[in-house]
């Protein structure tokens, strides 16, 4: 366990030291609000009535944002890690692979905490219709469970790819049908029926729908069980298949 | 020529319980009919280590000496755990790596040939952090001192040159102040002085600690003066194993007679005389009272012996030697018997 901490620490100190938290905590959310904000007349139609895209994004692409951002920067560190050999010279060392896939996991789930909390007090300031208070604490919390899932997908591909280039290329397949199914962009509601059962199953598609539900809709959270339920059997699933995946072993 | 093989090799003992502590009288490092194929690029496989024994006792300091792609790299990382051999068993200090890893990395060092940091951490807390992995541990300010490393302890390892980041990974091995040490080529890329100054440390932990070190090394020099033991190692296997001294004493002599003469003389007159194991000779002084030298390296068992008596064999055939030199046998004499091959590059 302090072993896990240690590491955490370190994994903190080092992403303090790099640039990513200016450019992801504070370049990007500046950028994203306004671009928010020049679309803010944009409306979706759909048989559940209408919502502005300014609402959406922000409990949506917004939170997508914040997991793929950490999720890409991550994967070019931890694929880094694996071909130079940093991997190597901690697996000669008493620490195992799970060990260091949660400390490297933790600062990051803290600083996507905090992104997604700046993109939403940011969002109301100019003027979304988003609930603040025990709403946002909902939110925030969901926010970790997004960047957590994104990480654990990050650490497949660092697994299942030899170079930081094919991690690179891997996650760009990945990324996209992310955006165009989990409801991110547009309500899942404008799917056909089959086709929204299906999408329920991708890992973030029931987390933005609760995100939905708590910060523009007032539903309390214990209201999405279902979809908290299958966000927590994948977030399980990729944390296994990330540990068995990226280890070094010849 | 034979030189005998050092096949001491009984049982491995048995795997042991956790223990953070060395027992008496179990060896260091014991390896048994060890073997690893890997896949060659291309199609077909490649037996990296083709069936290596042997044992490195505690508080020995063992040399690997061989040349590029022999397999020591391989070697080592399988008695780390890092690699899975395709067979054959591996015990350090006893405990068995396939089945207690976390107990064989407490006990050992491990200095990597290629090793990569952690970019944004200094010296010194990268140094901490390994060592807060360990029961037993090193304070990073006495290691970055023991390296030479004191002046760059708030640096990024990317700031340092070649060999600061070579002497910063054997203060990396050291943080768990290990029983066991295991240096992949540590003095590759080190100016003289600093390979000296390795070199006197490597002796002092051996000496002076009681640190069992397993070192690999392309530089025989470096084997003959640090090792008690040397395995040379070639194509994945074991050619010879034991003492330099020994090594050197197989050889068909302790050492070689060299020397140029105006005219050719019979391979065989020299042969013929006591002490004299194996004569070649070079030069074309062949037609009799030709200008061409030709020279003459004979190997010799005891040079004592043989330099009196070609000093007289040369008197009474009225051969006038010229450069006469009389050159101790060393490890590089056996090395080029048994792979054929010169180690320098
Ligand atoms: N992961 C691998 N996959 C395939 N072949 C490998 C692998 N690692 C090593 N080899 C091959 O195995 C052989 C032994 O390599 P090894 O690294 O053990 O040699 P070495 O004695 O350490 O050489 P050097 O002195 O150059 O470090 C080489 O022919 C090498 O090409
Ligand atoms: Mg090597």
């Amino acid at each position: 366990m302090t072993a896990t901490l240690r590491l955490a620490w370190a994994s903190t100190r080092q992403l303090f030291r790099s640039r990513e938290v200016l450019f992801s905590m504070v370049v990007y959310p500046g950028f994203f609000l306004v671009l928010l904000v020049l679309f803010s007349r944009l409306q979706f139609e759909t048989s559940q009535g209408a919502a502005s895209l300014m609402d959406l994004w922000l409990t949506g692409a917004a939170l997508l944002v914040v997991a793929r951002g950490n999720g890409h920067a991550f994967l070019a560190l931890i694929a880094t890690y694996k071909s130079t050999g940093v991997l190597k010279r901690i697996a000669v060392m008493p620490v195992s692979p799970a060990q260091l896939i949660v400390a490297e996991v933790i600062p990051r789930a803290l600083m996507g905490m905090l992104t997604a909390g700046v993109f939403l007090a940011g969002g109301r300031a100019l003027g979304a219709d988003i609930r603040l208070g025990p709403a946002l604490l909902a939110v925030v919390g969901l926010a970790a469970i997004i960047v957590v899932t994104g990480l654990s997908v990050s650490f497949v591909i660092a697994g299942l790819t030899k170079s930081p280039a094919d991690a690179n290329a891997l996650e760009g397949y990945v990324n996209f049908p992310l955006y165009l199914f989990t409801g991110a962009m547009w309500p899942v509601a404008a799917f056909p029926d089959w086709l929204q059962h299906v999408v329920g199953l991708i890992p973030y598609t029931g987390i933005i729908a609760a995100v939905r539900g708590v910060a523009l809709d007032g539903q309390p959270l214990p209201a999405f069980g279902p979809e908290l339920a299958i966000a927590a059997g994948w977030l399980a699933l990729l944390f296994v298949a990330a540990n068995r995946a990226y280890r070094f072993a010849q | 020529m034979s030189v005998p093989q050092t096949v001491a090799r009984p049982e491995p003992a048995p795997a042991t319980g956790a223990r953070a502590e060395a027992q008496p009288g179990v060896p260091a490092v014991e390896v048994r009919d060890l073997v690893k194929i890997y896949p060659r690029p291309g199609g077909g496989t490649l037996r990296a280590v083709d069936g290596i024994s042997f044992e490195v006792g505690q508080g020995e300091f063992f040399g690997f000496l061989g040349p590029n792609g022999a397999g020591k790299t391989t070697t080592l990382e399988i008695i780390e755990g890092l690699r899975r051999p395709t067979s054959g068993e591996v015990r350090v200090l006893g405990v068995d790596p396939r089945r207690e890893l976390d107990q064989v990395k407490r006990l050992i060092g491990v200095q990597l040939q290629a090793a990569w940091y952690f970019s944004l951490l200094t010296l010194e807390e990268m140094l901490a952090l390994f060592g807060s992995f360990y029961p037993k541990r090193r304070p990073p300010a006495e290691l970055l001192a023991t390296v030479g490393l004191t002046d760059q302890r708030r640096a990024y390892v990317r700031q340092l040159s070649g060999g600061q980041q070579h002497r910063f990974s054997v203060a990396a091995a050291l943080v768990n102040d290990p029983e066991v040490l295991f240096l992949d080529e540590p003095t590759t890329g080190l100016d003289p002085q600093m390979r000296h100054s390795l070199w006197d440390l490597l002796r002092r932990l051996n000496r002076d600690e009681g640190k069992t070190i397993v070192l690999t090394t392309h530089y025989i020099e470096e084997a003959e003066l640090l090792a008690d033991r040397v395995a040379i190692i070639d194509h994945g296997r074991i050619a010879a194993i034991d003492s330099p001294r020994s090594l050197i004493g197989t050889l068909d002599g302790l050492g070689h007679i060299e020397f140029a003469t105006p005219r050719r003389i019979d391979n065989a007159d020299l042969g013929r005389l006591p002490g004299i194991t194996r004569v070649e000779s070079t030069g074309n002084g062949v037609e009799p009272g030709s200008a061409a030298p030709a020279t003459y390296r004979l190997a010799v068992s005891e040079p004592k012996a043989a330099v009196g008596a070609l000093l007289d064999w040369s008197d009474r055939a009225g051969v006038e030697l010229r450069g006469l030199e009389v050159v101790p046998g060393s490890l590089e004499d056996v090395f080029l018997e048994l792979t054929g091959r010169e180690l320098r590059d």
